[in-house]
């Protein structure tokens, strides 16, 4: 089935699981109305409860999403819908106490009753959530803890809200309301177990081993994997994987994009890591043999997924990576197109892959255009940020029909975004993917 | 700004307006104003 097809279909799905219940409630029979603040706030619960229980969708990495579906744009959605959501269960019992405030006695977690208290604890178990996950790093939580209590407390918010729904059982004593939400809650489980069960179990069965690591520049180091006892993957170049050397049930997998080409004979797979954090200042210690479990592969940032007549690269420092993949493969293709790489870095010492680029430039018609905050003695190349002036010095000419893949943090991609939005890039043809997903 | 960011933040927009808009006509039905 065409992606783009597949895309509607979701995306109707994706409505209909938000919207159904309630659209179904103004069709069919139901309770009498009362006041119009009571039922505004009833109607903004029901969709906070879907809307709550569909976040467990975008960042489960089911294939037929993630196949779709660009990983970044999942994660973006489903930040800015959560924040959403809890503003939706925060206004639905403001809305009900100024209808009614002798309502407010609801808030005494000693004398409410049950169906209250839950609701009161959801809210505050989503609040905790959306401050744990938007000022993580200030609080200083490391990333496997915090999913642990993202986890947790997304459980317990779902898991009492609908306690509150059902017990509250105005709407919900009509039948079929009972049984649309016990299937959207029996979805959410599946995917829940999926997740937490399924996707573990798979990655212990299909483990990989270490055969070779490789220092890079720029604090940087390759690794290279083979499938120990099955067949591997078939990747596209620019997409990545999770890996961890860790049991995949303790959830401390990173995502790293492949660096290898996408056509490399035997089923190596290769990342290269740089050393930023917990997981990533391990990687120089592993020895062949080691065992890593590889999740993957996800990601629709990738030249095979897009037509592209002619190609235009842009990444800083590791965001490299990805498109060291890309032009390996094409390498290996023998691929007769034009292709420009706009490739920014702090230092000319620091520039991964440095020495293999040059020889790329050789075996394809590459024009590799290095941009260095601090330029040694003598440098005639670019200088400072990748931005507009540099881009029209060394675009092609046909550029606006040419294809870019952009890839780094997201406060780089924005700048360069900026920068050809001002030399007139037609947005759709650009493909961006952006570092920090979580 | 890419096609995929602009057609990902319309999404949320989107997402965001229907649930209010049919908020509201649940409770402009429910109340008879509809």
């Amino acid at each position: 089935m065409k992606k783009r097809i597949q895309t509607y279909l979701w995306l109707a799905f994706y409505f209909l699981m938000v919207f159904l219940p309630i659209v179904l409630l103004m069709i069919f029979p139901r309770p009498e109305g009362r006041e119009f603040l009571r039922e505004f706030s009833v109607g903004l619960g029901f969709l906070a409860m879907a809307l709550l229980g569909l976040q467990t969708i975008p960042t489960s990495r089911l294939r037929f999403f993630t196949h779709v579906f660009p990983m970044d744009t999942l994660y973006t959605f489903h930040h800015g819908l959560s924040v959403f959501t809890f503003l939706l269960a925060i206004i639905h019992p403001v809305l009900l106490f100024i209808n009614n405030p002798e309502t407010l006695r609801l808030l005494n977690l000693i004398t409410a009753p049950w169906r209250a208290r839950a609701a009161v604890i959801s809210v505050l178990a989503m609040l905790v959530l959306v401050v744990t996950s938007i000022w993580r790093e200030t609080m200083r939580i490391k990333y496997d803890v915090w999913r642990w209590i993202h986890d947790g407390l997304s459980f317990l918010a779902i898991g009492l809200a609908l306690y509150h729904m059902f017990k509250v059982n105005y709407y919900m004593s009509l039948t079929y309301q009972k049984i649309i939400w016990l299937s959207l809650t029996g979805i959410w489980l599946l995917i829940i177990l999926y997740i937490r069960v399924a996707r573990p179990i798979v990655m212990i069965k299909k483990p990989y081993r270490v055969v070779k690591i490789e220092e890079e520049r720029g604090q940087s180091w390759s690794i290279y994997l083979q499938p120990d006892g099955h067949s591997g993957m078939d990747f596209e170049a620019g997409q990545f994987a999770w890996i961890t050397t860790e049991s995949p049930f303790i959830f401390r997998e990173n995502p790293f994009s492949f660096s290898t080409s996408a056509e490399a004979e035997g089923n190596t797979i290769g990342f290269t890591i740089k050393e930023l954090g917990d997981f990533t200042s391990q990687v120089k210690n592993f020895k062949p043999g080691d065992t890593i479990y590889v999740d993957g592969p996800y990601g629709t940032f990738s030249m095979d997924e897009h037509f592209c007549k002619n190609m235009i690269f842009i990444a800083g420092g590791i965001g490299s990576a990805p498109v060291m993949s890309m032009l390996r493969t094409l390498a290996d293709r023998n691929c007769p197109k034009r292709l420009a790489f706009f490739y920014g870095n702090p230092t000319w010492e620091s520039v991964i892959y440095r020495e293999e680029l040059e020889g790329l430039e050789k075996r394809l018609d590459l024009k590799l255009i290095h941009v260095l905050e601090q330029p040694p003695e003598g440098w005639e190349g670019e200088t400072g940020y990748i931005n507009a002036d540099i881009l029209r010095r060394h675009l092609p000419d046909d550029y606006k029909e040419s294809t870019f893949f952009l890839c780094g943090p997201l406060p780089m991609i924005e700048a360069v975004e900026g920068a050809m939005h001002e030399v007139k890039v037609p947005p759709v043809h650009i493909y961006s993917e952006q570092y920090e997903m979580a | 700004m890419d096609i995929q960011h602009i057609v990902e933040r319309w999404f949320i927009v989107i997402t965001i307006l229907l649930c209010l808009v049919i908020a509201l006509l649940f409770a402009a039905l429910q109340t008879g104003m509809l």
